[in-house]
């Protein structure tokens, strides 16, 4: 191994999370090697001091809280059924952040959704258009409204260009 | 048994063989009717939008059936409605006799109330037609000017033969080789009896007075009947005879029996002139059961002053050849 190899499996030997042969090799690496021997040191003393430093502070109870609401299932979140009992003020919070949620969605699927929401829109909107009733007014008794003011009380096929107002009449004639 | 029963007994079976119908439908073979019933009418309904002298066909129906078959025509437009009526019988081997009766609906306007306004028509007709010629119907009347929606109506005799090779009756036939836009027009097609025989008998407390019948009473055709005195009259009977105006405007399916409904007026023959005294009756009207009895009470009304109860009885039955089915 040389020290190449053995910085890229530093962190794993410190750890001891190498495999037996690995870690044989990197121990006979440190023997010969003193730059690499220092830089274990130096990893070794960079992580004790981290862990003393953690050690020394205690998180706020705020950040645990919110640490933990994080980490915690939507429906806990809500209801915070933990060891004390939710306030109002915490029920309230957690709707709040159910509200704010962001909705992920795969691309392709908020394209169908938007395409049928469109679809259904101009369908809807067009049944009415053509479903609306004729328009109401109010007419005194001596005059009638004229046919061609109005439209029919019902849909039907538009014979409006045969009728001229004439009286339906039969003969017979010669074929 | 001795000789007598024997010839009793062979006399009694073949008179009911005799007056027995055949039993069951499916044993019996139905007499064939004469020639004439034999055919079958096919109408032509044909619907054209005139326009410049073009014709531009909207849509084509055929009704085929037995002689006698009615059919109906109706139109449905957004303003306009027209429901024609047409009961066709072939009274001479090339002639059709075709009432029709017409009923138009036309939106006028709108009421204070905003409630519909319609003006409506109605019009019965009788044509005598013949094969060479058509029936033409305008739902809107004449107009040369512009467009104009016209009806032919054309009948042809059929080849088909009125009955099936089991026997049975061809059954009504309806085709449409052309449907209109938007269903505005329909045909329809239906075959009920037209010719009834009519029997009307006045009785004066419960004897017949007076009796009149009549074997050709067309359906939807008013006729008049006389009662004609019989030798149980008295002078009051003779001098004061009546004429029904019958009318048979209804032919209903029904079962066990079907039935007809009747109007009619009762009326002396001298025409009515001021202070002559009314009619027997007047608007009268029955449903009853082909065959069975409608009695009218005229006591009120007819010989008041003599006293008696007079009724006046009618029976209608299918004519002689018709068939109920």
């Amino acid at each position: 191994m040389d020290c190449k190899e053995f910085r890229e499996v530093l962190d794993l030997y410190v750890d001891q999370e190498l495999s037996f042969d690995a870690s044989t090799a990197a121990r006979i690496h440190l023997n010969e090697c003193s730059t690499c021997r220092r830089a274990e040191r130096e990893l070794i003393r960079l992580r004790r001091a981290l862990k003393l430093v953690v050690s020394q502070h205690q998180p706020s109870a705020d950040l645990v809280s919110a640490v933990r609401r994080i980490t915690q299932p939507r429906w806990r979140r809500l209801f915070d059924i933990t060891k004390r009992k939710p306030n109002a003020a915490d029920v309230a919070r957690a709707r709040r952040s159910l509200w704010r949620e962001t909705i992920k969605l795969p691309m392709p699927v908020f394209m169908l959704l938007v395409i049928a929401v469109v679809t259904v829109t101009v369908v809807f909107t067009r049944r009415r258009m053509f479903s609306a009733p004729p328009s109401a007014g109010v007419y005194s008794k001596t005059e009638a409204i004229k046919p061609a003011d109005l439209g029919p009380p019902f849909e039907a096929a538009d014979l409006s260009r045969f009728d001229h107002g004439g009286r339906a009449s039969l003969y017979k004639e010669l074929r | 048994m001795n000789r007598y029963t024997r010839i009793a007994l062979i006399l009694l079976f073949c008179l009911v063989a005799l007056t027995s119908d055949g039993g069951s439908s499916h044993l019996a073979v139905k007499a064939r009717p004469a020639t004439d019933d034999l055919r079958r009418i096919r109408f032509d309904v044909t619907t054209f939008e005139e326009h410049n002298g073009r014709r531009d066909v909207i849509s084509e129906t055929t009704v085929e059936g037995p002689q006698g078959t009615d059919f109906q025509i109706k139109l449905q437009g957004g303003r306009f409605q027209l429901d024609a009526k047409f009961l066709t019988d072939l009274v001479a081997p090339e002639v059709l006799k075709v009432r029709a009766d017409l009923n138009t609906r036309r939106l006028y306007g709108y009421s204070e109330r905003n409630l519909p306004l319609y003006e409506e028509g109605a019009q019965k007709q009788a044509l005598q037609l013949g094969f060479d010629e058509k029936l033409v119907l305008l739902p809107f009347g004449r107009n040369d000017n512009s467009d104009q929606l016209k009806i032919e109506i054309t009948p042809e005799v059929s080849g088909q033969s009125a009955y099936l090779a089991s026997g049975m009756a061809r059954p009504l036939e309806i085709k449409i080789l052309k449907a209109s836009p938007g269903g505005a027009i329909t045909v329809e097609a239906s075959k009920v009896p037209h010719r009834f025989a009519v029997e009307a008998v006045l009785l004066e407390d419960g004897r017949e007075v007076a009796r009149g019948e009549t074997n050709e009473s067309l359906l939807e055709e008013p006729q008049d009947i006389v009662l004609k005195p019989t030798e149980q009259a008295g002078p009051e009977i003779v001098n004061n005879p009546i004429i029904l105006k019958l009318d048979i405007n209804r032919y209903l399916r029904s079962r066990p029996t079907d039935q007809i409904a009747i109007a009619f007026d009762a009326h002396s023959p001298e025409r009515q002139r001021p202070g002559q005294p009314p009619p027997v009756a007047f608007s009268a009207a029955g449903i009853a059961e082909l065959g069975s009895t409608l009695p009218y009470d005229l006591s009120d009304y007819y010989l008041k002053s003599s006293g008696r109860k007079y009724e006046l009885r009618l029976r209608v039955k299918l004519a002689p050849g018709e068939e109920a089915n």
